[in-house]
């Protein structure tokens, strides 16, 4: 499925790879993405993961930093709720993400480039399927560019 | 202390205790069959007469009865003594022939048998009782029975009728009881075994189903919980208990010759501190019934393999003879059904292998064969998984010595045809149909997790997969450890496994916990979090996110030692480094070790660069 | 009638007592009838009713009608007194009644047809004394029945009623009236013969504050009435007996075990009680003395193990009166578990009378070791059947033949039987034996509470002791093994002996069983159950042997071991068997010899029972 994609991709002529930032939390996400490689499961390369303790550890200037320095998408993923390795980190994020992704649209970030999901530790496939997905929507909303002025003096920085 | 002499022998005896008690403390026997350590005494079967001789007006007396006095000349098998004792024993015996405590005692005592009148009935049963219910001639009318049910229990269910030598033990009227709590006080006392409860009650006795045995047979509420149980002592169970359900009975608590039994105790939360937990909750059978073709739960004959295990166990309901539970009879042909829910990637089962199944059905074969010598066995497999060290071997020899069948195909129906279960299958080798009239059906269920797996999970903050089964940290290289420090796997709680799997599991788990509580201090995560004071402006929004209450405030004071401020501090011990606190503080003044802000930001710069 | 005013201290009693005997002057017109049991049954009641309406339109306004307790003759009732003559009439009837009052009672003269004639002298006996069946009497128990209305507290205090009870509250401490009561030599006549005084101060002894004394008046002894002759015709002397008891011992409270089968004595009783109760006689402050007692009645359901100690208190304390081990004895622990001392009606009723007249005039009456006199319920084949009261020491001789007018229809003595059901059968040779608590237990029998069952030739021992037995099996109480089930036995065999099913050994297995029981029951029930058996095997052990060897019943009770016969020379043929059989199993013709066909004969011995000149035979 995922080579699939890709394929189609490529087919578009462009070398253009989204860049995809995904803030994991390290007991279900983190371990499930490890598990979906131990599993060899393919996933697009174009993620890259940040691993935090727990997605209640988010700070929204993440995110935010993120874009500015470029990311075309942006994925903060959590254990499911209620399996928090802290008790209820991951509420923490589940209320305030959500609220954060509607001021997004103020900020002049298309909403759709942030996502939000829960992956167990037991969840290899589930994780290699949510990369592809996304991989995929990425390439449907084509590069942000909306920031590209902002990435210059941090890269000097 | 009072002083008498039995037999010969000073005795020493409590100021209320009986003759029989300073006996016992003698070690001298005396035959009892009306006395219960528990009830008041009456001396009324007279068994264990002795004789005064002198300190008390001389003849014979009930040992049970008569109060050690002081200064009392006793002899507890004189010829006077021995003659009314074997009498006594003759006459009882005259009415209760089949009474084996009565025929014990004629021999220790020589009683030959009296040619005496025929003996009659003297547990009237209540109206509406059949005839010949229970071993009503065997009742000696000693009133144990009627005096635990008044005096120890209380509801005084059953009482004598009738004077003299139409004395009966019956309830009143000789209605059913409806004041019987069946508690069974009076079948536990009984001399003779010939008082049921069930034939006076008037409302049903529920038997309680025996867990253990999966309901083929039946437990009182105070039992062992299975056999060889560690501690190897019987356990109480509330609920069936008629003393947590009617506030009556408390029989056990007064017949227990130890004083084990406390009613009034109450279950209470036991806290302990612990630098390690093991989790082995172990599995259970997916419960077959979801496919009706196999008619689980509609035909008695059809059980499942840990249903079977029990059925031939020694310690389980049949004593270890293998019967079919619909008639008693031993099963002439069986039939192994493997692969019930598991295997199975759509419909009601697991996708996954529950991996004991070939080898447990092999074994089974060989168990039934032990069992029912000419009997037939056929197995109905999808593949035969027997990956482990001499596990192929062993079911080569069960299919190569004929102990069963091995048949390659699935079942699709079974029904009952003539007292036995028709089994229709394929046979995917011989490409054709195939149909076996079977007198058992044994189908080896999916494995799955126990009931309550995933709520001790959430509880211990361990991850499971979909089916239930908990996670291990890593696959490979923390096979027993799961994410959360200090907790382990051991078992068929974390994947289906065989016995050898699950102990060597099991050892790497103690190995794991011992490694943590061996050493005097705790290795903890460097990654927590630490307050910066010169920012920390004492909001304590950070308190109200903690989870573990490991952020607390802290005084901040000047060389004169009045306090300046009030800031967060917190707790290294407790704190796990979660950094909620961290992206809640408003001013950025506390930092997870290992996760600053500047640590992550210079992430994301490097991955976006 | 004086209005019922509480007697405050003994001069009031004096008082009281005082005005009754000067209203009743001895030189009075009074008819009194019996109205015991007995006598009611033979119509005294109706009697009494039409004497009252006689008197009434004759206009004798000052004849009193009075009627009292059981007088004893009951054979011969109902018996009339009338005073100031004390003319004994016996078995009077309604048609006497006009007679009675025209010419005794108007003209004071004496109508001999009414008057006990002595079988021996052929005297007419004008007043009771003078009835053989009185004059060996010695009544003290007796002292007041047929005498006083027992529904008259005025006529038992007429009668120096109370007078005990007032001088030992006046000036005696409980130990000198247990003192007193153990000097007099007074024993339980209940059965168990145990000295009165000493079971009071055993109980008086108790620590404990509540104490109880109970009347035992479940008379359960087949043919026994004294018991209730005494509660019928004496009330007041029974509750009388209780208060100072319970004063003695320290009990405040009385329960009077009545058996439920006498409903007079109950009424009586009742009556006395609240009389006692409005007089201050019973309640609280007896005589200013401070001393409280109460009496509460409790009627028996009919159970003659109900008669002993331990069954009776948990009869009355509302479970099945079935008795218990002792010890510990109700003395130490009893009624609801406290210091309990029970005495018979006959042991209460002589108390005041110990107490008026002092323990060295009660100890002067009786034997060495049976002191005062017993009451016996003469009854049996003898001629004169009722109450009798003789000096204990009296001789069987004495009591049968003197008293009871020897045996019926002249034929022989075989035995009496003495002490109810579990007592034992004394033959003719002991005749001579006196009568006390010791001497009766000699020669295997038991004083009980005073039956005496006169035995002639025509009863078979081995029936009588089976008779005893079943009336035992059925009264058993079942708790204990050797009385519920060897009694049983025991009876069972008999049954077999006496259809001539005996076997050789049975009359040892017998003795074993009978020893046994004896030895190892519970209670004394069980204890002396065998006493039937063992005493009929001691003096009549070849009737048994007859039963079982030869399968013959000399006496020709039992069925199954005999066959009438008629004897040709003797027989008159005067139809008299032929007319009474009930089968139709005797033929002839009048005047010629009758004979029974012995296909049809039932054995019942009607023909052997009705024959005037004893040409039936029993072979």
């Amino acid at each position: 499925m995922t080579e699939k994609k890709t394929t189609a991709a490529q087919r578009d002529g462009t070398d253009w790879q989204p860049r995809i930032v995904a803030f994991l939390c390290n007991w279900c996400s983190y371990a499930g993405a490890d598990l979906a490689g131990m599993s060899r499961n393919d996933y697009p390369a174009a993620i890259k993961i940040v691993r935090l303790p727990c997605s209640g550890r988010v700070d929204p200037m993440f995110v935010l930093k993120s874009f500015e320095r470029g990311a075309d998408m942006v994925l903060v993923s959590g254990c499911h709720p209620g399996d928090c390795h802290y008790s209820s980190g991951n509420y923490h994020a589940r209320r305030k993400l959500p609220a954060f992704r509607e001021l997004l649209g103020f900020m002049g970030i298309d909403p759709r480039r942030f996502k939000i999901s829960w992956v167990s530790a037991a969840e290899g496939n589930k994780w290699s399927s949510l990369v592809a997905d996304i991989t995929e929507e990425a390439y449907a909303l084509g590069p942000f560019q909306e920031f590209p002025k902002c990435t210059a003096p941090e890269k000097t920085g | 202390m009072i002083k008498l002499h039995i037999d010969g022998q000073e005795a020493e005896a409590e100021e209320g205790q009986t003759i029989l008690d300073a006996a016992k403390g003698l070690g001298i026997e005396i035959p009892t069959l009306c006395h219960h350590r528990a009830i008041p005494p009456v001396g009324a079967c007279r068994v264990c007469v002795v004789e005064i001789r002198d300190g008390g007006r001389p003849g014979l007396v009930p040992a049970c009865a008569y109060p050690a006095q002081e200064g009392l000349v006793v002899e507890t098998a004189s010829e006077a003594v021995r003659e009314s004792r074997s009498m006594t024993i003759q006459l009882l015996l005259a009415r209760c022939p089949e009474a084996e405590v009565l025929r014990k005692l004629a021999e220790q005592w020589d009683a030959p048998p009296l040619t005496l009148d025929a003996p009659l009935d003297h547990v009237e049963p209540p109206k509406g009782v059949p005839e010949g219910a229970g071993d009503r001639d065997k009742c000696i009318l000693c009133g144990l029975c009627v005096r635990v049910c008044q005096d120890i229990i209380g509801p005084a269910a059953t009482a004598f009728a009738g004077r003299g030598i139409e004395r009966k033990v019956t309830t009143p009227y000789k209605l059913l009881s409806d004041v019987c709590i069946g508690c069974g006080a009076c079948a536990l006392v009984c001399p003779t075994g010939a008082i049921d409860p069930a034939e006076f009650c008037s409302h049903s006795i529920e038997k309680i189903p025996n867990e253990f045995n999966l309901g083929f047979d039946t437990r009182t509420p105070i039992h062992l919980p299975f056999p060889q149980a560690v501690p190897n002592k019987p356990i109480l169970d509330r609920e069936n208990c008629i003393h947590f359900r009617t506030g009556g009975c408390g029989a056990c608590e007064t017949i227990c010759p130890a004083g084990a039994i406390d009613l009034e105790m109450e279950d209470e939360i036991v806290e302990e501190e612990v630098g390690a937990i093991i989790v082995a909750t172990g599995y259970e059978l997916l419960d077959p019934s979801v496919y009706e073709e196999y008619g689980y739960g509609r035909y008695p004959d059809v059980v499942t393999s840990l249903e079977f295990e029990r059925l031939v166990s020694a310690s389980g309901p049949t004593n270890g003879e293998l019967t079919r539970p619909s008639n008693g009879e031993p099963p002439k042909s069986i039939v192994f059904l493997q692969c019930i829910g598991s295997r199975e990637e759509t419909g009601p089962g697991k996708p996954y292998c529950s991996k004991i199944c070939c080898m447990y059905t092999a074994k089974h074969a060989i168990l039934y064969k032990h069992k029912v010598h000419d009997g037939q066995a056929f197995v109905f497999f999808m593949d035969v998984r027997a990956g482990g060290k001499n596990y192929e071997e062993f079911v080569r020899r069960v299919s190569k010595e004929k102990v069963a069948t091995y048949l390659r195909g699935r079942v699709s129906k079974i029904f009952p045809h003539d007292g036995k279960l028709v089994v229709q299958g394929a046979d995917t080798l011989s490409g054709g149909q195939v149909e076996i009239a079977a007198d058992m059906v044994v189908l080896a269920a999916a494995v799955v997790p126990s009931k309550g797996a995933t709520e001790l999970a959430q509880k211990l903050r361990i991850s499971y997969d979909q089916h239930g089964f908990l996670s291990e940290a890593h696959p490979k290289l923390r096979p027993v450890e799961t994410n959360t420090a200090g907790i382990f796997l051991a078992g068929a709680c974390h994947s289906a496994k065989d016995i050898p799997d699950s102990v060597a599991q099991a050892s790497a788990a103690a190995s794991k916990a011992l490694g943590l509580v061996v050493h005097d201090r705790l290795t903890r995560e460097p990654t927590i979090g630490i307050v910066n004071e010169l920012t920390c402006n004492g909001c304590f929004e950070c308190e109200n996110v903690c989870a573990y209450g490991a952020i607390s405030p802290k005084d901040i004071k000047d060389r004169s030692g009045a306090t300046v401020a009030v800031l967060a501090n917190i707790n290294e011990g407790l704190c796990q480094g979660c950094g909620a606190c961290m992206v809640t503080c408003r001013s950025k003044s506390i930092e997870v070790q290992g996760y600053t802000d500047n640590q992550l930001f210079s992430e994301i710069n490097a991955i976006t660069r | 009638m004086t209005e019922a005013t509480r007697l405050q201290t003994p001069d009031d009693l004096a008082a009281l007592r005082a005005r009754v005997v000067e209203r009743r002057s001895a030189k009075k017109v009074c008819v009194s009838i019996c109205a015991g049991t007995g006598c009611r049954a033979q119509g005294s009641m109706e009697l009494l009713a039409e004497f009252g309406r006689q008197l009434e339109s004759a206009g004798l306004d000052d004849v009193e009608l009075r009627a009292t307790g059981c007088h004893g003759f009951c054979e011969r009732g109902p018996l009339v007194v009338i005073h100031p003559r004390k003319i004994f009439y016996h078995s009077v009837q309604m048609k006497h009644v006009a007679d009675i009052i025209d010419k005794t009672i108007q003209h004071d003269e004496v109508l001999p047809a009414l008057l006990f004639r002595d079988p021996k002298t052929k005297q007419r006996c004008e007043v009771e004394g003078e009835v053989p069946f009185y004059a060996k009497q010695q009544r003290i128990v007796f002292r007041h029945n047929g005498i006083i209305d027992p529904t008259d507290i005025e006529d038992y205090v007429g009668a120096d009623g109370y007078v005990a009870l007032a001088k030992v509250l006046a000036g005696m401490t409980p130990e000198q009236v247990c003192d007193e009561v153990e000097a007099s030599g007074l024993r339980g006549r209940g059965g168990g013969g145990f000295p009165t005084g000493k079971k009071w101060q055993i109980c008086r002894n108790q620590p404990g504050e509540t104490k109880y004394v109970i009347c035992n008046g479940d008379e359960g002894d087949p043919g026994a009435f004294m018991d209730r002759s005494i509660m019928e015709g004496d009330p007041h002397a029974v509750l009388e007996g209780m208060t100072i008891g319970a004063y003695a011992i320290g009990a405040s409270k009385g329960y009077l075990y009545v058996r439920g089968e006498y409903p007079l004595a109950v009424a009586n009783l009742n009556v006395a009680i609240e009389q006692a109760k409005t007089r201050g006689l019973l309640g609280d402050d007896i005589f200013g003395s401070g001393f409280n007692f109460t009496v509460e009645i409790v009627r028996g359901a009919g159970a003659f193990v109900c008669g002993e100690e331990t069954g009776l208190i948990a009869s009355i304390e509302g479970d099945i009166g079935t008795p218990r081990q002792r010890p510990p004895y109700p003395a130490e622990s009893g009624l609801w578990g406290k210091p309990t001392n029970i005495n018979n009606v006959e042991t209460w009723t002589n108390v005041p009378v110990i107490l008026e007249r002092g323990a060295s005039w009660f100890a002067s009456i009786g034997t060495e070791g049976s002191k005062g006199t017993k009451v016996f319920s003469l009854v049996g084949k003898v001629n004169n059947t009722g109450l009798v009261e003789v000096p204990m020491g009296a001789t069987l001789r004495e009591i049968v033949f003197d008293i009871g007018g020897g045996i019926q229809k002249k034929r022989k003595f075989k035995a009496v039987q003495t002490g109810g059901p579990s007592g034992g059968c004394i033959p003719e040779s002991l005749l001579d034996l006196p009568v006390d608590f010791d001497k009766l237990r000699e020669v295997g029998a038991m004083m009980g509470s005073g039956g005496l069952i006169v035995m002639d030739e025509r009863t078979c021992m081995v029936d009588v002791a089976k008779y005893f037995l079943g009336f035992l099996v059925g009264e058993s109480c079942g708790r204990c093994a050797p009385c519920r089930e060897g009694v049983f036995q025991m009876h069972r065999i008999l049954s077999r002996i006496v259809e001539g099913e005996g076997r050789e050994g049975d009359l040892e297995t017998l003795e074993k069983l009978g020893n046994y029981v004896k030895a190892s029951s519970l209670c004394q029930l069980g204890g002396t159950a065998p006493n039937p058996v063992l005493s009929t095997l001691r003096y009549f052990r070849h009737e048994y042997e007859a039963h079982i060897k030869e399968k013959k019943c000399r006496a020709g009770i039992c069925k199954e071991l005999v066959q009438f016969r008629i004897d040709p020379e003797t027989c008159t043929g005067c139809t008299l068997c032929r007319r009474d059989c009930p089968t139709e199993a005797i033929t002839g013709a009048k005047k010629e010899p009758h004979r029974i066909d012995a296909a049809q004969c039932i054995k019942c011995g009607v023909c052997y029972d009705v024959c005037n000149f004893g040409a039936v035979e029993v072979e």
